[in-house]
Formats: structure tokens, sequence, C-alpha cells
């Protein structure tokens, strides 16, 4: 079986740490990649056409460009415009939700304040049967709460 | 009948006696005056040019009466009596409302009636201007033309007396040569009747009443004497407005029945001393105004409110002008422009320089209105400059409170949202720490970490509070129909644990549905049975009861200023640990807590966020405590019936 490749856009560099060791430690068979900011996230993207991921996880509040413009960006681009993507930020805010989803966001997780949260949350997402769950996501948006 | 030639010609009603030009001629035929009396001179055409001899077609005030040439053809043949209404401008100019046609053997009595009713409360006997004797038509003529019937066209009861003597030679009594038939109408006797009785026998009160006194000074200084009379005849009463004029060796007398408009003078009195004081007690003044002309009439208050003694300044619109504030004058000019064009409605408000140089707001309604030919405005003027001022001062306020609102939404946003991120990575690392260094800590560092861990728990718990009460207000969500029934199931619910947990009994009345948002509500159930479930005696089974009662407006507690007719009361009732009484209100402040932190958790903002809610859902909340009993919380909130 492949392996999940995933994407993580986030600036904070603990976050992406604790993601890692979070994702790690679920012990799944996954491929991460970590990246700092909606730029660097396009320009990947745009370079990897061969290798995409299949899962990207959005940081919102980002410089250069944050993770709104990258969305934006993302379902914009024709070879990019199917790609689960799953927001995690801070922010629980009604109307972050709705612009993402609006946008064409998959997923919202709001970023859990202890490890073992983080690691039940990723599990949840990474063992979704994605092909199973696709036309799901497509007609109504998913959004995690833990 | 020299003196009938003198009282047409004295007469205010406008006389033009006419004949056909050509009587054989039914159709077409113009009329030829032969006949006309000052009034009518003066009313028809100046004075120097004379009516008599010109056709109704060649005077153009007549050739502009409408239909009068069919009229007088009409009468003319019929010999019946017709009215109609004089055009618009002649009748305003001029105060003569409508004619009177009358046939009259060869030609047509035409008579102008003047409009007493206009006239009669200016100078109660003045519907006779003197009119100095200008021979229109030589006095043959009018003897021609002139009968009794002319006289008695006339609107007023018009008699001739002459005086009679005592021995002394001094006058007792006058005898009445000549009365025309208006009497009939006031007595129902014909002027036969009465001819040849002298004033004293017909009605003996005039020795009394000063009559007879009056008339003796008229003859004897042959001054015209004007006088206002009550009469009694047939059980009625009725004034007469009169008039003596001393002619040849008699007294011309001119009376008029004025008893309605003597009524409507009186209740006109009655109305304006009500008016009058009721504008001065409400600082209103009211006005009235011909639209056609510049003239205002302003109650004595307007003067008042300008800062000057009634009839101090003219009372004309562009005197009215010259106190308005120069900013405001154009508005102004245009408000009563538009008024005056499509005879609407005008509402202005604006400044005026009062004599004093004092600056005050006014605010004048005016509504048009047609009286007769004529178009109105009357209206109120008002002073509104304390409204204003308050309503000013209310804005400067609001907009102060919005800052600080906005200023408070700031903060709030940075201390509930930017804070949020550095707590988050404090929890995270200490859950990691917690969870790697399991079993390695002694029991001193285990226990300062846990310190840490319920410390940041606790932060946590305020943050989110915090922004939950400020969200409050920014609710999108717009308010539907909640059944508090699942909404208490669902706070129930989310509960379970803490209920379980205590063995706590609840029980609940069946609630009724209100319009709201959900999960405010919800908050708010939550909010106030945790509480109950936080406060707790220990040692004692917990309880807490809900009911609900839907009662009326008028049965809330009278400290509540709440509008809707009908309302829901639900009590949360607990047997916890209580207050005491003199927290009700305080106790619903933000950051209010009642015990230390250490012997309760909680952020002191529940209680804070009920209300919020309660009064965004245009309720109201209300504590009750006792302390060791219990607490009881009402929640008023409106319900549609």
């Amino acid at each position: 079986m492949n392996k999940l490749r995933i994407l993580l856009v986030d600036d904070d560099e603990d976050d992406r740490q604790f993601f890692a060791d979070a994702l790690e430690g679920i012990e799944l068979n996954t491929q991460l990649h970590l990246l700092e900011n909606g730029k660097s996230c396009m320009e990947y993207l745009n370079k990897e056409t061969e290798n995409l991921p299949d899962l990207i996880f959005l940081d919102l509040n980002m410089p250069i460009m944050n993770g709104f413009e990258c969305l934006e960006a993302i379902r914009s681009t024709p070879h990019l415009k199917d790609i689960m993507v799953a927001i995690y930020s801070t922010s629980s805010a009604e109307r972050d939700i709705e612009e993402t989803f609006e946008k064409g966001a998959n997923i919202y997780i709001k970023k859990p304040s202890s490890f073992n949260e983080l690691k039940k949350s990723l599990k949840q997402v990474v063992k979704m049967n994605w092909s199973y769950h696709l036309n799901d996501f497509k007609k109504e948006n998913f959004l995690l709460k833990v | 009948m020299n003196f009938l030639k003198n009282i047409v010609d004295d007469s205010k009603d406008a006389i033009v006696y006419v004949m056909p030009i050509d009587p054989q001629e039914s159709n077409n035929t113009d009329f030829k005056i032969v006949y006309a009396n000052v009034a009518a001179q003066t009313l028809l055409v100046s004075s120097k040019n004379t009516l008599v001899d010109h056709t109704i077609a060649e005077i153009e005030k007549l050739s502009l009466i409408e239909g009068l040439q069919n009229a007088l053809q009409e009468v003319f043949e019929s010999q019946e009596q017709v009215n109609i209404p004089l055009y618009a401008a002649l009748a305003e100019q001029t105060g003569y409302t409508y004619a009177t046609l009358k046939g009259n053997g060869e030609g047509v009595v035409l008579t102008f009636l003047f409009n007493i009713e206009n006239d009669i409360l200016k100078t109660n006997a003045g519907f006779l201007e003197s009119a100095n004797d200008k021979r229109i038509i030589n006095e043959q003529e009018l003897a021609g033309i002139i009968n009794n019937s002319v006289l008695d066209s006339f609107n007023n009861i018009i008699c001739y007396v002459k005086p009679t003597y005592d021995a002394n030679g001094e006058i007792e009594d006058f005898k009445i040569e000549y009365i025309n038939n208006r009497m009939v109408e006031i007595t129902r006797e014909e002027p036969s009747l009465i001819i040849g009785k002298t004033l004293l026998e017909y009605y003996p009160q005039n020795s009394t009443n000063g009559v007879l006194q009056l008339l003796r000074e008229c003859y004897t200084t042959e001054e015209n004497v004007e006088f206002l009379r009550q009469y009694h005849f047939n059980d009625e009463d009725f004034w007469f407005s009169n008039r003596a004029i001393k002619m040849n060796d008699g007294i011309m007398l001119f009376s008029k029945d004025v008893s309605r408009e003597k009524e409507y003078e009186e209740q006109l009195f009655v109305q304006n001393r009500l008016l009058t004081e009721a504008e001065s007690v409400a600082s209103i003044g009211s006005f009235r105004w011909n639209l056609a002309k510049t003239d205002v009439k302003y109650s004595d208050n307007v003067y008042r409110l300008f800062g000057y003694e009634p009839n101090e300044f003219e009372s004309n619109y562009e005197r009215l002008l010259s106190f308005v504030h120069v900013n405001d004058v154009e508005r102004v000019k245009k408000g009563f422009r538009d008024a005056r064009e499509h005879k609407g409605r005008t509402d202005l408000v604006f400044r005026i320089m009062t004599k004093t140089k004092e600056i005050k707001y006014l605010n004048t309604i005016g509504e048009c209105f047609k009286k007769d030919v004529n178009w109105y405005m009357v209206g109120v003027i008002r002073d509104v400059t304390r409204q204003i001022e308050i309503e000013s001062n209310l804005q400067a306020r609001n907009a102060e409170l919005k800052r600080t609102n906005s200023d408070l939404e700031a903060f709030n946003r940075v201390a509930s949202h930017d804070l949020q991120e550095p707590l988050r990575k404090i929890q995270m690392f200490i859950s990691r720490l917690s969870d790697e260094e399991k079993g390695r800590m002694n029991q001193k560092s285990q226990g300062y970490l846990e310190k840490v861990k319920s410390s940041s728990d606790r932060m946590r718990n305020l943050i989110n509070n915090l922004l939950s009460y400020s969200k409050v207000e920014e609710v999108v969500e717009l308010p539907k129909s909640v059944n508090l029934n699942d909404v208490l199931d669902n706070v129930l619910d989310d509960l379970g644990e803490r209920i379980n947990e205590l063995k706590a009994q609840i029980s609940a009345d069946d609630l009724p549905i209100v319009n709201g948002v959900q999960f405010q509500l919800e908050q708010l159930f939550t909010n106030l049975i945790s509480n109950s479930l936080k406060y707790i005696k220990p040692n004692t089974e917990t309880n807490i009861q809900i009911k609900s009662t839907i009662i009326s407006k008028n049965e809330l507690p009278q400290e509540l200023s709440l509008s809707n007719d009908v309302y829901v009361k639900l009590q949360f009732l607990d047997n916890g640990i209580g207050f005491e009484a003199q927290y009700e209100k305080k106790i619903f402040e933000i950051f209010q807590r009642l015990h230390g932190k250490n012997e309760f958790t909680g952020t002191g903002l529940g209680l804070s966020i009920c209300k919020k809610i309660v009064e965004s859902h245009n309720g109201a909340i209300m504590a009750k405590g006792k302390p060791n009993v219990g607490a009881e919380f009402i929640v008023y909130l409106p319900v549609l019936i």
C-alpha cells in the first residue's frame, strides 16, 4: 500500500514539530513534507507535479502568503483543485471556518492544546477512507471537533 | 320713494337691475344695466366709469361669472330666484361670494351678497358702510324700477320709524312707518301687522334695553348709532346687530339677525381661550396663513417663542424669515414653497435668533386645506431646543460608548484570540512533558507540573468565557422559534457526567417555545444549571428545579421595563449554598465572584454572559438567594402567543 503523502504548511516551528511528532506517534503509513508559508507551498506544488500530496494541512495565519490566499491559489490551479485541504488553525471563529469552506477547504481542525488530542485528530483524518468520503466532502464540508 | 333709494344706495349688498335688450328674442339676448347702486359700482367697475347703459358682456367682471347670461335668461322667463357663485378671484378680492338673481317683471334684480359671516365678527354692526349719496340714475327712473321686492331681497330687516312726541315736545316713542318682510322669518308676522305700531307697542322692552334712548339720540344728534341687542320672540332668543341712520324726518333702522354668528362667536371665544391656555402650557404656538397672501395670523404664543410680546412684530412671512438662522433660511423657504405649491404637509426644524439673541430650535408642522375659494396653511410652531440638545448629547454619548465598546472589543480580541496562541503552546508542552517524564519526576516536581497545568486550564477557561461574552452581541444567526424543552435536553445531555457524579435530581416543567438563538439559549441554561451544580452544599442531595409560568406584562416585577405583552417566567431553583440578598444585583456584574478562587472553580463571567444573552433576547434576569438554603434565578423571556 502506498504511503499517504501529507503536506503541512505552518510558519510556527513548534507547531510543525508537534505535528511531525504526533504523526509519527500514530504509526500509520504516511510521508510528511513541511513548509512554512503559502508562497513556498505554491512553489512546491507547481514544481512537484509528479509527486503531489494526497492531503494538505494549511495554517491560516502565516507571513508572505496566508492560508486563505494559499487555499484560493490551490483551488484556482487546475492540477491542484481536487487535492484534499484541511485547515489547521488556532482560530475557532465562525467566520474563519465559513470563509475557508466557501473557498474550498474540505476539513477544519482547530489546533488542540494537548498532544494526545492532536494525535487523536490526526489519526481520525489519516484513517479516513478518502476515496469513499470524497463525494461526501464535496457535498458537505467537514468540521473536525476535537 | 326717496328713502328707498337711500336704502338701496346705502346697502353693502351690490344691487344691479338689468333688462333684456330684446325681450322678444328668447335665446342669446344680452341684458342691459338700467340701475346700479354704489356698492355695485365699486364692486364691478372703477368709480369713474358707470355701469348703467352697458350690457353684461361689456362689463368684464360680469362676463367672467360663469353661467350668468344663461341664468339671467332663465330667471327672466321663470321669474323665480336663482343663486350662482362668483368666481374665486372676485370672491377673494372683494368678500362677495355669490349673486342672487330674482325676476322682477320687466327685468331681473341682481344682488351680490356681501359675505356677512366674514365681516360680522370684525364690526358687529358694520354690514352697512356709509355711502355718500352718489346719484347714479335720477330719482324718477329709480322710482320706476325699484319696488319693495328689491328691499325684500335683502338679508336684513329694514325699518323706517318716525318719532312721536309727548305733551312737552319730547320724543316719547317711534312709529313704524315701513318694515320689509324679513321679520316674517323670525316672528311669522306680516309687515302689514307691524306697520302702524310704535316701537314700544311692538316690543315694550325697547324702553328698558336702552334702544329708545339710543334712537332719540340718533334723531336729535343726527349721528349714526350702532348697537347689538338681544330680543326674545316666540320663546326664542335672537341677537340683532342694528344700525340707525337719521333720514329726513325719521330714522332708518337696519337690523341683522346675528344669533348664529353670536353663538359661533361665543364658541370661538371659548375655544380660543382653551387654545391659548393649551399653547402656553405646551409652549406651542399656532398660525394660520392664507396662502394667497403674505400675512400670517399668529397666536400670542408664537410671539413669545420668538421672545416678543404678542403682536410686537409684523405678522408676515418675510418678517418670520428674518428670525431664521442664515444657514437654515434656504431650507425653510424651500419647505414653505413646496408646501404652497403642492398643498402638502411641511415639517421643518430650524434655528432662530430670539429677541434676546438666544438661539432656539423650532419645529413647525403645517397642513394645507381649502376653505371656500382660498387655500390656507394651518400649523403649529414649537420649541424643540431641549429635545435637540438631549438628542445631540445622546448622540455624542452613543458615539463615545461605541468607541469604548470597540476598544473593548479590540481588547477582547487581543486578550482572547492572541492569548490563546501562546497558551495553547504552553499546554501542549505541558502535556508532552507530563507524558514523557511520567514516573521520572519526583513528587514535588510532579506537584509543580500539576499546578502549572491547572493554572493554564483556568486561563483557557477564562479566555473562552471572555470570548463568548464578547460574542453575545455579534451573533450572525437570526432568531428562530426555539423549543426550550429541546434546549434543556441538550444541556442536560452535555452536563450528564457532572449530574451523574453528584446524583443530582433535576425536574422541569414543560417549557414553551420562544423566539431566539438556540446556541445562546443553550449557553444560558448551561451556565445557570452548571452554577447550581457547582455551588452545592456538602452532604446534601443536590436538587434542581426548573419552573415555567406564562405571565402577562403587568405581572412583571415593577422595576423591569419590558414591552412585550406576554412573557415566560423561568425559575431555576436549587438547594445549594445560596448567597446573601445584598449580592442579588452584583452577581451579574462582570468578573464578580462571591467566593474565593480555590473554593469553587469559575471565572466570574458565567452570569454576566447569562445577563447579556437574556437582554439580547429582550428579556430580563434576576437572582434571589438565601445563604445555606439555595439560589433562585428568574429569567423572563418574551413569548409569542
